[in-house]
């Protein structure tokens, strides 16, 4: 009874992972990761990955292949006119198949499915202590807001943190093929996310120093461990040579530019209040874990959390909570050690307690967690994200198909939901606005501005110089609250004293 | 026989709750109509964005029961196949305890918002409670007690001009449950620009600032260095105001003002707003309208 009861927690638990995201998750092409993600599964499914673009090649104005690389994308180090994309090809290359299978809504729903398979992973890690404490990781995993915050949107932590989470579990197993399993997962995990590198050789060493192992066998261990992460690495470099020109180099531009010590401190101190905040103080159990737990487990789950603190300590100093996204891996771990410490301890007590402090402190987790997630918005990121797809909705309906649009916001979403071509304007030289929409009609596009009201300050005042930067005459479509479509020449109708209607989309 | 008891009793309970719930029910929802609701347009038809002047009269049934002050005026702007475009629901300004025998008349600004719609709208008003909804009876042919007391048309747009927010202007806001509602925040100081439509014009204006914190504020608006117009803001009160504007220097000439707010605020400051907004505010405008007289 006990036991269907824990797998029916299990089940729903699941199901409400995949239910939530479709009713409130954000599954557009929206920001600059979201747009790098989809844009680049749909460049590995086609199977063109470097296509330059001839407007780049003759735009005249400096940096001009700049201003054609949207959201998400800089220009090709090795291929003029060309982009490629800032993020890493992992998540991309889980949804391409995806996409060709069932096409874009198929592919969003990798998302999801990642997040089943880190609740289910979390159970098989927890269950390295007791099936209860499996049950209730997976919970209070499912409930963390960390986890259900990325959950709701296109972004790579919920996939590399699942398949970090499955490399733990298939490295703690007793099972001949566990190394195996775990090092193709540390691969992928590694492919979704290269700079978490450091988190696969702390697994490593794990299985080179595992008790109750021969030499020989940990050697082995070790081997085929090192064998399986490697397919993943090897990979990672050959993207990042193909893209970037060089196996070490990444789209987020040079190490200097983003690590740095005195990024330690600050670092610190807003991870560590912004994850107490997240999962509750409770979760500094886990220290104590050494003390309760099997001694190896606890060490390698401490060195995995340390190890992921560690990685974005000296990485830019964010300052919104959303960041705390980072830590995501290391929280079925954290949490695991945490509830079973709590059981561990119960157990000294009296083993009939132990299903009583369990449930406390689970629901110690959960509670708060579900709470955050609410306060943080995390189940209306939908209808605060709307704007993308219904902005580029309007441009593939109401523009004509010879539309360049200038915009820097919306350069993604305008190219995934309209297939137009786009142009940065916070890219563009400050002197070359009016001759930037002479070129492109010369060149045979009708230019329009896409901005939204909290972009016209900046934009009237990059190009000072320029009268269209007043946006003073009536835009061409009204898109609610925020995005305004305007068409250039119609200033000077407006000027004349015709008044060019305005389209409003409610 | 117990369990026929038991029925019996649970029976007596609920439709004794029922008994008490109608008991508490308002004096409002009593089956005769408290009064009468009339509402007279200014205009027989405007523009999307352009203002139109609205008299309501409302007059009481001698021996009615007093009216709640909790009471609104709700305003549903319906087109002729019946669907909501928009909403002007307001607190009536004199307190519906007060209104006597006499009749209630005031007068108030709308602004028909910026909608794609042209063609005819129908004015459906009536008095609700907005804490739970309930609408209060009135006299005359009713759905819902919802009673259609005018209509006028929403025009083309042809005689608007286009306002820029230009500097010093925050993006435009709307709240979910009103799409139809957009406002921006101003700093302290913000431009606003436009093509003067030629002779005696003049612009309207609608702002709030609703945190009371703030206390009293002063809004100047400047055409360089020539004053147009001083308003006094007190929190939490709705301002619609027309500024005649200086005559046009020559056709199609573009116009700037200058818009001064003193005191701004930062709402992050504001303890009683727990709120984490950095962006320093002025005043929140909802509507701004040109037009040649």
């Amino acid at each position: 009874m006990r036991r269907l009861l824990l797998t029916l927690a299990l089940a729903g638990t699941c199901l409400a992972i995949l239910i939530v995201p479709a009713r409130y998750g954000s599954f557009v092409a929206g920001g600059s990761d979201s747009y790098c993600y989809v844009h680049q599964a749909e460049r590995w499914a086609s199977g063109r990955m470097l296509v330059p673009e001839p407007l780049a090649l003759a735009a005249p104005w400096p940096d001009a292949a700049l201003t054609f690389a949207p959201a998400g994308h800089r220009p090709s180090p090795t291929v003029p006119g060309a982009i490629v994309p800032i993020c890493p090809s992992g998540l991309s290359l889980v949804m391409a198949p995806f996409l060709l299978a069932g096409g874009r809504a198929a592919m969003f729903s990798v998302i999801p499915l990642c997040g089943v398979v880190l609740v289910l992973a979390t159970f098989v890690l927890g269950c390295r202590v007791s099936d209860g404490v499996g049950v209730a990781s997976a919970i209070a995993t499912a409930s963390s807001p960390i986890f259900l915050y990325q959950l709701m949107q296109p972004m790579s932590d919920v996939p590399a943190a699942a398949f970090w989470t499955l490399a733990l579990a298939a490295a703690t197993s007793s099972g001949p093929r566990g190394p195996l399993l775990a090092g193709i997962c540390a691969g992928v995990a590694i492919l979704i996310r290269p700079n978490l590198l450091p988190l696969g050789l702390v697994i490593g060493v794990y299985l080179l120093t595992r008790p109750q192992r021969t030499a020989g066998e940990r050697g082995r261990d070790g081997g085929v461990y090192a064998a399986g992460s490697a397919v993943g690495c090897i990979a990672v470099a050959a993207i990042q040579r193909y893209f970037y020109g060089s196996p070490f180099a990444s789209g987020y531009g040079e190490v200097g530019d983003i690590f740095a010590l005195t990024h330690v401190g600050p670092n610190a101190s807003r991870y560590l209040s912004w994850l107490a905040q997240a999962q509750t103080p409770m979760v500094a159990l886990a220290l104590a874990s050494p003390l309760v737990l099997s001694r190896a487990f606890a060490a390698l789950g401490l060195a995995f959390c340390a190890a992921t603190l560690g990685i974005y300590l000296p990485y830019l100093v964010f300052e919104d909570w959303s960041y705390v996204r980072f830590l995501l891996p290391a929280v079925p771990v954290l949490i695991v050690l945490t509830l079973g410490t709590v059981a561990g301890l119960a157990r000294r007590v009296g083993a009939r307690w132990v299903g009583t402090a369990l449930a406390v402190a689970a629901a110690l987790l959960i509670v708060p967690g579900l709470r955050t997630t609410v306060m943080k918005q995390a189940f209306q990121l939908e209808s605060l994200e709307a704007v993308f797809p219904r902005s580029g909705e309007v441009v593939a309906r109401r523009l004509p198909g010879n539309a360049l649009v200038m915009t820097s916001r919306y350069s993604g979403s305008v190219r995934y939901y309209a297939g137009r071509k786009t142009l940065v304007w916070d890219a563009l030289d400050r002197a070359w606005l009016d001759r930037a929409v002479a070129f492109v009609r010369e060149s045979g596009f009708e230019p329009y501005f896409l901005l939204d009201s909290g972009e016209e300050a900046a934009f009237r005042q990059r190009f000072s110089g320029s009268l269209l930067a007043r946006l003073d005459w009536p835009p061409a479509i009204e898109i609610a609250p925020q995005v305004r479509i305007y068409r250039p020449g119609d200033r000077e109708r407006y000027l004349r004293g015709e008044l060019p209607p305005t389209e409003y989309v409610r | 026989m117990r369990v026929v008891s038991d029925r019996l009793t649970r029976v007596a309970a609920v439709l004794a709750c029922l008994a008490w719930l109608h008991g508490c029910a308002r004096p409002e929802e009593a089956q005769t109509p408290v009064g009468s609701i009339a509402v007279t347009p200014a205009a027989a038809g405007a523009e999307p964005g352009a203002p139109i002047d609205f008299t309501y009269r409302f007059t009481r049934v001698a021996g009615a029961p007093p009216l709640s002050d909790d009471l609104w005026v709700f305003v549903h702007l319906v087109d002729e196949a019946g669907m909501l475009l928009w909403t002007d629901d307001h607190r009536p300004p004199v307190p519906p305890s007060k209104w006597g025998a006499a009749p209630v008349t005031y007068r108030r600004t709308m602004f028909v918002p910026r909608v794609n719609y042209t063609g005819r709208v129908r004015v459906e008003a009536g008095l609700y409670a907005p804490d739970d909804g309930t609408r209060v009876r009135l006299t005359g042919e009713e759905a819902n007690r919802s009673y259609t007391v005018a209509s006028f048309d929403v025009l083309p747009a042809a005689t608007g001009v286009f306002v820029a927010f230009g500097d010093g202007w925050h993006g435009a806001e709307r709240a979910p449950q009103e799409p139809l509602r957009e406002w921006r925040w101003s700093s302290g100081a913000a431009r606003l620009s436009f093509r003067h439509p030629g002779g005696d014009a003049r612009l309207w204006i609608e702002l709030d600032q609703p945190v009371a914190a703030v206390g009293t504020q002063r809004l100047e608006l400047r055409e360089g260095p020539a004053l147009l117009a001083t308003l006094v803001i007190n929190p939490g009160t709705q301002y619609v105001s027309q500024v005649p504007l200086r005559t046009a220097p020559g056709p199609g000439s573009m116009v700037e003002l200058d818009v001064k707010v003193e005191p701004t605020f930062v709402p992050a400051t504001v303890p009683s707003l727990r709120s984490q907004d950095a962006r320093e505010l002025g005043v929140r405008v909802f509507n701004v309208y040109v037009a040649a007289k």
